[in-house]
C-alpha cells in the first residue's frame, strides 16, 4: 500500500524535468546545460581500456619473443667417436676400408668467400672456390667415385665456424648423403703449418 | 546505493599479472644465448617449431653472458676443457634419457673457431645422440640477435 501511495507521488516530478516537459514552452529551460556552470562533468573512465591495451602490447611483445628466424641444419653423427689414430682399434680383417673423401677448408679472412679448399683426391683439380668444389665433385660423382661416396669436411682448427658449414650445407645440397664433419686434426701435415 | 563491487578492474589486473608471469617465466628459462649466427642462402634448413628442443651454446670468449669461453647447457656451463666436455656429456645424456625425442640444437657463432665447436659434436655422439641440428639463420638476417623457440 505503500508503494502504491508513494509511486504517483514520483511519477509527476519526473516528468517534470523528462517527457512531461517536452510538451510544455519551457522545454529548453528545464534542460541541464551543457556547457557553463551547472553542467555534469562527462568523464570517461579510460582506466578498462588502457587495461586492455596493456594486455595487448604484453601479448604482441610474447608472440614477438617465440617467433624466431633460427632453422636447424640436419647432421647426422656416427654410433662413436672418430679414431684419431688409425690403427688404434683392432680391425675386422674382412672389413672394406671406406676412405672418406677429404675436403680441407682454411679460413683466410671474415668474408665469406675467403676461405680455401682442397681436396685428398688426385683426380679432383684444387678448387679456387666453392662453386668449384661442388661442380667438380658432382661431375666426378658416378664415374670416378660412387655415388654414395663418403664425404669428410675437415676443417682446420681455427677455421670459421661459417666456413665449415658453408661447404657442409653446399655438399648436401649437391646431393650428397654421407657428409661428415671431422677432427679439426689437419690430415696432410705438409699443408697445415701450425699457427 | 548498491553495495556490489566492481570487480572489473581487479580482474583485468589480474590478468596483467598472469600475463606478465607468463612472460618472465619464459625469460627465465631463456637457454638461447645471444649470438651472431652463421647465415646460410642455400641450405636445406627446417624448422624445429613444435619438438621439444635441447640447446647447446658455444658462448665467445668475450661475451657478457654467464659461461663465457665455454659452453652453456640450458642454464649449466661447462669450461672449454677436457673435464668440461665430459661434464657437457654426461649432461646431455642425462637430458637424452629424460627426453628421447628432444632434437639437440647446437648454436655456435659464425666466427668461432672450428676447434671449439667441434668437441659439442663429440660430446653429443659420445651422449648417444643420432644427429645434432646446427642452428643457422636464413641469409640476410645474420646480423640479427635471434633468440630460440
Amino acid at each position: 500500500m505503500t508503494l502504491a501511495s508513494g509511486a504517483p507521488t514520483s511519477a509527476p516530478s519526473r516528468r517534470a524535468d523528462g517527457a512531461g516537459a517536452s510538451e510544455g514552452p519551457h522545454r529548453f529551460r528545464r534542460r541541464k546545460p551543457i556547457r557553463g556552470p551547472g553542467r555534469t562533468p562527462i568523464v570517461l573512465n579510460v582506466t578498462a581500456m588502457i587495461d586492455v591495451v596493456f594486455l595487448l602490447m604484453t601479448y604482441f611483445l610474447l608472440i614477438a619473443q617465440f617467433r624466431s628466424a633460427e632453422r636447424g641444419l640436419p647432421l647426422a653423427l656416427p654410433r662413436k667417436l672418430e679414431a684419431s689414430a688409425p690403427a688404434a682399434a683392432p680391425r675386422d680383417p674382412f672389413e672394406l676400408p671406406v676412405r672418406p673423401l677429404t675436403v680441407l677448408v682454411r679460413s683466410t679472412g671474415p668474408a665469406r668467400s675467403h676461405m680455401t679448399l682442397s681436396v685428398d683426391d688426385p683426380a679432383i683439380p684444387r678448387p679456387n672456390s666453392l662453386d668449384e668444389l661442388v661442380s667438380s665433385l658432382s661431375s666426378a660423382r658416378g664415374v670416378s667415385m660412387p655415388a654414395d661416396q663418403l664425404i669428410a669436411v675437415r676443417p682446420a682448427p681455427e677455421a670459421r665456424w661459417e666456413h665449415a658449414l658453408m661447404v657442409f650445407s653446399a655438399l648436401r645440397q649437391a646431393g650428397f648423403e654421407a657428409i661428415r664433419l671431422s677432427n679439426p686434426v689437419p690430415a696432410a701435415p705438409a699443408s697445415a703449418p701450425p699457427r | 546505493m548498491s553495495l556490489l563491487p566492481n570487480l572489473t578492474p581487479l580482474i583485468d589486473v589480474v590478468f596483467l599479472l598472469l600475463v606478465f608471469f607468463m612472460f618472465v617465466t619464459q625469460l627465465a628459462k631463456d637457454r638461447a644465448v645471444p649470438l651472431t649466427l652463421p647465415a646460410l642462402p642455400e641450405a636445406e634448413v627446417e624448422r624445429f617449431r613444435g619438438r621439444s628442443t635441447l640447446i647447446v651454446n658455444v658462448v665467445p670468449a668475450g661475451s657478457s653472458e654467464q659461461g663465457a669461453g665455454g659452453y652453456r647447457f640450458g642454464l649449466l656451463s661447462f669450461p672449454a676443457s677436457v673435464d668440461g666436455l665430459r661434464a657437457l656429456s654426461g649432461a646431455l645424456g642425462e637430458a637424452r634419457r629424460r627426453d628421447p625425442g628432444a632434437a639437440l640444437l647446437l648454436r655456435a657463432q659464425a666466427d668461432e673457431r672450428y676447434e671449439r665447436v667441434h668437441p659439442v659434436m663429440q660430446a653429443a655422439v659420445l651422449a648417444g645422440f643420432p644427429g645434432v641440428q646446427l642452428v643457422t639463420l636464413p641469409n640476410g638476417r645474420s646480423q640479427r640477435q635471434e633468440v630460440a623457440p
